[in-house]
């Protein structure tokens, strides 16, 4: 590839200015005339029968104009999400019916002239409930006598011929002869991770707006990665045509994968329905810790076998998912055994029911989780073996693109093997990958009158993709910047896009507005050659003009091209791109981070924090540093201090920014970011999605060095000061108690 | 929130006026910092709310050298933090009020609500549990998830005290003034602060029409050294899981007199006489301010999931000491 003009640049986000000066509307700050607010009666208990609902009292609260509860809803509706992201789907009521499954399940749905008048009718909504037991650890809720999350479940039987209860998905995959592999390993490891349930955090909570006009047509506002997937939701779970709803998706103060819809859309929806009123629903941040949808948990056991020289000749997993009363988990059990040459590999995934919420997406779907276990057991066979992490992954790391080399520019980067540590420091490295998903998507790219270029996309901005797009289209056009508008559509006003998740907008959106780019500089290119009398591979494309090659004299500026355009036969110069999906390649993060451990307090502090990122190509490196450093962040917080946490009773009871910790700006080190170039085949100038990756490898390497810096391995995250103090005391490896 | 009458009045006898019998009646406002959290959160629901902010006496802040410093119950921990004479002469109590969340809630906290706040305990914070200290029968903490509850102290309800401030000032010897409308009562800030088995309704010997109105606290005599030191999870913006507030009057190389108060272990500031014997007369060590670390916990008795406090707390003292002796 040749230089390039806008690529590469740090140019300001396109939602910049109206980000920093208040000015971007979110949910929240829609009101609309006659709009009234909608609050949830939720679940006291983890799982309960629910004997009798009476919403006498809360009728009578003044301002109260409907509450909703399951008995009220048509058969005809139920709670049908699906994430294009993991293909996976669930069914449930809208409402809880005979049961309540978690803490904080939805029962009923007021209505009301104010929100206080909503709150405090939901505070009167008098239910009767039957406390049941409850399980949230999904290695309590295997075992036989654990109570049933859902009644009709069957037990499965499990590889080892033990039964395994609340299941609702199984996965089993190999690949070669893991017990042969096993047999000829000098060394066989086996190590059991768990890691808990956590939440995405980000910053705006969950939010919808919806209407409902005279003639039944729907409009839903609301903060979501994807409106059109807002659209099929309300669709399918309300039975309404896809073509009388119109999905608006409104900025988006981060979702990280948990703002697919479901969670508020359709009932803000319902509402309108019930009332022919809009209706605004928001959550606050304790209804979006208990009922949205945080990542799973997982329960995993890892077996691998080493030859003395650490050759990996086989790997194999057995791992429970806690799911909550969702699904979707399985796929991710793999990444464990993608980066590396392994002979033999297997493994047996479950996914398991508990009473807690439904699982989502959180940034690279499970891939964190399982990794801070494979990672993190090939830094304890490392050192066991005596042998440096970085040369135990050179000897087994595969060797595709970019692979070897954004490890060595780590490892170059921190000095790795002269790298110094002093009392109670560590070192970690750990690696992560990502492939981008591939959707369909499309795009219109139209010139103006005074040459800059418009860019209709349904895209939903969660990380400046919108300026992506804006900068491959410029790029293509050989224009600034600052010359191309994004025209954010509706379901009703733009062309199909995909949700912004699995990393997929900046590859998919991006392939469609490089092609429509691409059509309209051929029109461009038709038109200037008619009009300057010269063959269309005489003409150049360069600074807002088409010009003839050898004679730069006779030229035309995209203003006389697009005024020229006007006045033709063949009319405005627009061009349309649509992408159906190729493959993208992988791209591998490579995270390494020194620690400081207090032996006396067990408490852990993060030195440095150094990753790279195969990114493809740079379409903007402030945004791709950014979306390193955001990742590898969230990662080191999952392995230090974030957990959802239930008591016995299965109630959440750290459902607030107090007790759920995330770090502050004093809990981070200055990062250092590499960015690393090797194209993806088929994405638009060779990019590839890096939303996901940057999350997958901190969580393991900020376990290891806690390792290394204490000689006790974390079998658990989050490796709290409490979990470690008490491993530094007892002399065990890091876990609860 | 449900709906309640806010009244402001200008003055401390008109505040009293509209305070209850009960807390359930009246609850006083300052920073709003932990009530309107409490309110929003439905932990509480006060029929009315008496903002102290138009009661200018109670911003005093001021310092001499024979009646020490004054602290009206409406000085800002950003004053406190901020405040040269308290940098200087009160180091312990600068660190604690720095140490309290953020900036933007440093400005709004006062010093009153500091002390008066309720505890963090999540059964207690969770509106769906109705735990003892809210009137229920159960302590959930007890046979529950008990990590960030007490080591000292203990029973019937296992709740820690929030505050960084009152371990600092009862280790200056701090003294408390409150006004009701039977008239004002002064009393050491350490015996402001009562135990669940005395007490459970509220942590202090607050009534609920009396208000805490100025804060004492003595110059302190030459040679006098302070430090807080608190251990948390997060860097900022968290409570201690546990904190430790040493003052001492150096005479000679030997310290003739040492206050070490706790924060984070115990359901009230925890002053430590056993650690502060440990030091009295003995010039201050690693070693001997290690002991006076093993002394405070001498007497701990750790719930199921909370003994890891143990070890964390004979740090947290050691260290306040160390530095509060100048040696760190």
């Amino acid at each position: 590839m040749g230089s390039f003009k806008v690529l590469g640049s740090r140019v300001p986000r396109t939602d910049a200015y109206d980000k920093v000066t208040g000015r971007a509307l979110y949910t929240a700050d829609l009101v609309l005339p006659g709009m009234i607010y909608g609050a949830f009666v939720r679940s006291p208990y983890a799982h309960a029968r629910i004997k009798k609902i009476d919403v006498s009292e809360a009728m009578k609260v003044p301002g109260v104009v409907t509450i909703i509860t399951q008995e009220n809803l048509s058969r005809d509706y139920a709670l049908v999400i699906e994430e294009e992201v993991h293909a996976a789907q669930q069914v449930r009521g809208l409402l809880a019916g005979e049961k309540v499954r978690y803490h904080g399940e939805k029962v009923a749905l007021v209505g009301a002239e104010t929100l206080e008048a909503a709150k405090e009718a939901a505070a009167l909504v008098k239910v009767d409930y039957e406390p049941l037991p409850a399980v949230t650890d999904p290695r309590e809720a295997v075992k036989e006598g654990a109570p049933l999350v859902w009644d009709d479940s069957q037990p499965v039987t499990a590889p080892d011929g033990s039964l395994l209860y609340n299941v609702v998905a199984e996965d089993h995959r190999s690949e070669g002869d893991v017990d042969q592999g096993f047999a000829e390993s000098d060394l066989v490891y086996e190590n059991e991770y768990y890691v808990h349930r956590v939440h995405q955090t980000y910053i705006e909570p969950q939010a919808a707006v919806a209407a409902v006009d005279e003639r039944g047509r729907v409009t839903v506002w609301s903060s979501t990665q994807g409106h059109f997937v807002v659209r099929s939701n309300v669709a399918r779970s309300l039975g309404i045509p896809l073509s009388r709803i119109r999905s608006i998706g409104m900025t988006v103060g981060g979702g990280f994968g948990a703002k697919f819809g479901g969670v508020v859309d359709l009932y803000a929806v319902l509402l309108a329905l019930f009332t022919k009123r809009p209706a605004k629903i928001v959550y606050t941040r304790e209804e979006d810790l208990l009922d949205a949808r945080p990542a799973p948990g997982l329960y995993i056991r890892i077996k691998t076998g080493v030859k003395k020289d650490g050759t990996i000749l086989a790997r194999s997993a057995f791992a429970l998912w806690n799911v909550g009363v969702g699904g979707g988990a399985l796929w991710a059990t793999g990444a464990f055994t993608r980066l590396y040459n392994i002979p033999h590999t297997k493994w047996d995934a479950y996914e398991i029911a508990t009473n807690t919420p439904p699982m989502g997406a959180y940034r690279a779907p499970g891939y964190p989780q399982v990794l801070f276990a494979g990672e993190t057991q090939l830094n304890q066979i490392a050192a066991d073996l005596g042998m440096d992490p970085v040369e135990l992954r050179r000897k087994n790391l595969k060797a595709e693109p970019g692979f070897f080399e954004t490890l060595e520019k780590v490892v170059e980067k921190v000095g790795w093997f002269q790298r110094e540590k002093g009392e109670w420091e560590g070192w970690g490295i750990a690696l992560g990958h990502w492939r981008n998903a591939s959707s369909p998507a499309g795009c219109i790219v139209s010139l103006d009158e005074d040459g800059t270029a418009k860019v209709y996309t349904g895209l939903m901005d969660l990380t400046g993709t919108e300026t992506a797009v804006a900068e491959i289209v410029a790029e293509t056009l050989q224009i600034p910047y600052e010359d191309v508008t994004i025209v954010r559509g509706d379901t009703d006003s733009a062309p199909f896009s995909p949700p912004s998740g699995g990393s997929t907008v900046t590859f998919s959106v991006g392939n469609a507005a490089w092609r429509a780019a691409q059509d309209l500089r051929q029109q461009m290119i038709q038109l200037a050659a008619g009009q300057l009398n010269a063959l269309p591979d005489e003409l150049v494309v360069a600074d807002r003009k088409i010009a003839v090659k050898n004679d730069p004299e006779r030229s035309l500026s995209f203003a006389e091209i697009a005024q020229t355009a006007l006045r033709s036969p063949s009319g405005p110069l627009i061009g349309k791109g649509s992408f159906g999906g190729d493959p993208s390649d992988t791209n591998i993060f490579v995270q390494a981070v020194k620690v400081k451990v207090d032996p006396e307090t067990g408490k852990t502090r993060l030195l440095r924090c150094v990753q790279a990122l195969d990114v493809g190509r740079v379409i903007n490196r402030t945004q791709c540093e950014g979306q390193a450093e955001g990742g590898a962040l969230q990662s080191a917080s999952w392995a230090l201090m974030e957990e959802m946490q239930y008591d016995e009773q299965g109630r959440m009871i750290n459902p607030n920014l107090a007790d759920y910790r995330i770090p502050t700006a004093f809990d981070v080190p200055d990062m250092e970011t590499i960015l690393t170039e090797f194209p993806s085949r088929h994405g638009p100038y060779g990019a590839k999605g890096i939303g996901e990756p940057p999350i997958t490898a901190a969580l393991a390497a900020v376990a290891s060095a806690i390792g290394d810096a204490t000689g006790y391995w974390a079998l658990e995250a989050p490796v709290t000061p409490e979990r470690l103090a008490l491993a530094l005391a007892t002399r065990q490896p890091v876990r609860a108690r | 929130m449900r709906s309640f009458e806010y009244a402001k009045p200008s003055s401390v006898k008109s505040v009293l006026s509209l305070l209850g019998r009960s807390f359930e009646q009246a609850k006083v406002l300052a920073g709003g910092v932990d009530l309107l959290g409490e309110m929003k959160e439905g932990i509480i629901s006060p029929k009315r709310v008496v903002n102290l902010k138009g009661v200018k006496d109670l911003y005093r802040l001021d310092f001499s050298e024979k009646d020490g410093l004054t602290l009206g119950a409406l000085v800002t921990l950003t004053q406190i933090e901020s405040h040269p004479t308290i940098i200087a002469r009160y180091r312990a109590l600068a660190e604690g009020a720095h140490s309290v969340a953020t900036p933007q809630i440093r400005n709004m906290s006062t010093i009153g609500g500091n002390l008066c706040q309720r505890p963090r305990c999540w059964y207690y914070r969770h509106h769906d549990i109705n735990c003892l200290k809210k009137g229920g029968r159960l302590c959930f903490a007890y046979n529950g998830e008990n990590k960030y509850h007490a080591i000292l102290g203990g029973g019937p309800c296992y709740i820690v005290h929030p505050s960084d401030c009152a371990p600092p000032l009862i280790a200056f010897d701090s003294s408390v003034t409150l006004a009701s409308p039977r008239g004002e009562r002064s009393l050491s800030l350490e015996d402001f602060f009562v135990l669940p088995s005395q007490r459970m309704d509220h942590e202090t010997v607050l009534e609920p029409d009396e208000i805490v109105t100025f804060i004492k606290v003595p110059a302190p005599p030459k040679g006098t050294g302070s430090a807080y030191v608190k251990i948390r999870e997060k860097q900022s913006f968290d409570f201690a899981l546990v904190g430790c507030a040493a003052v001492v009057r150096m005479e000679g190389g030997v310290c003739r007199q040492a206050r070490i108060v706790l924060a984070g272990v115990a359901p009230i500031p925890w002053r430590s006489r056993e650690a502060e014997e440990v030091l009295e007369g003995k010039a201050i060590t690693e070693e001997i301010a290690e002991k006076a670390g093993q002394a405070a916990v001498a007497k701990a008795e750790p719930l199921a999931q909370n003994a890891y406090k143990i070890p964390m707390t004979v740090a947290a003292v050691k260290r306040a000491i160390l530095r509060a002796a100048g040696q760190t």
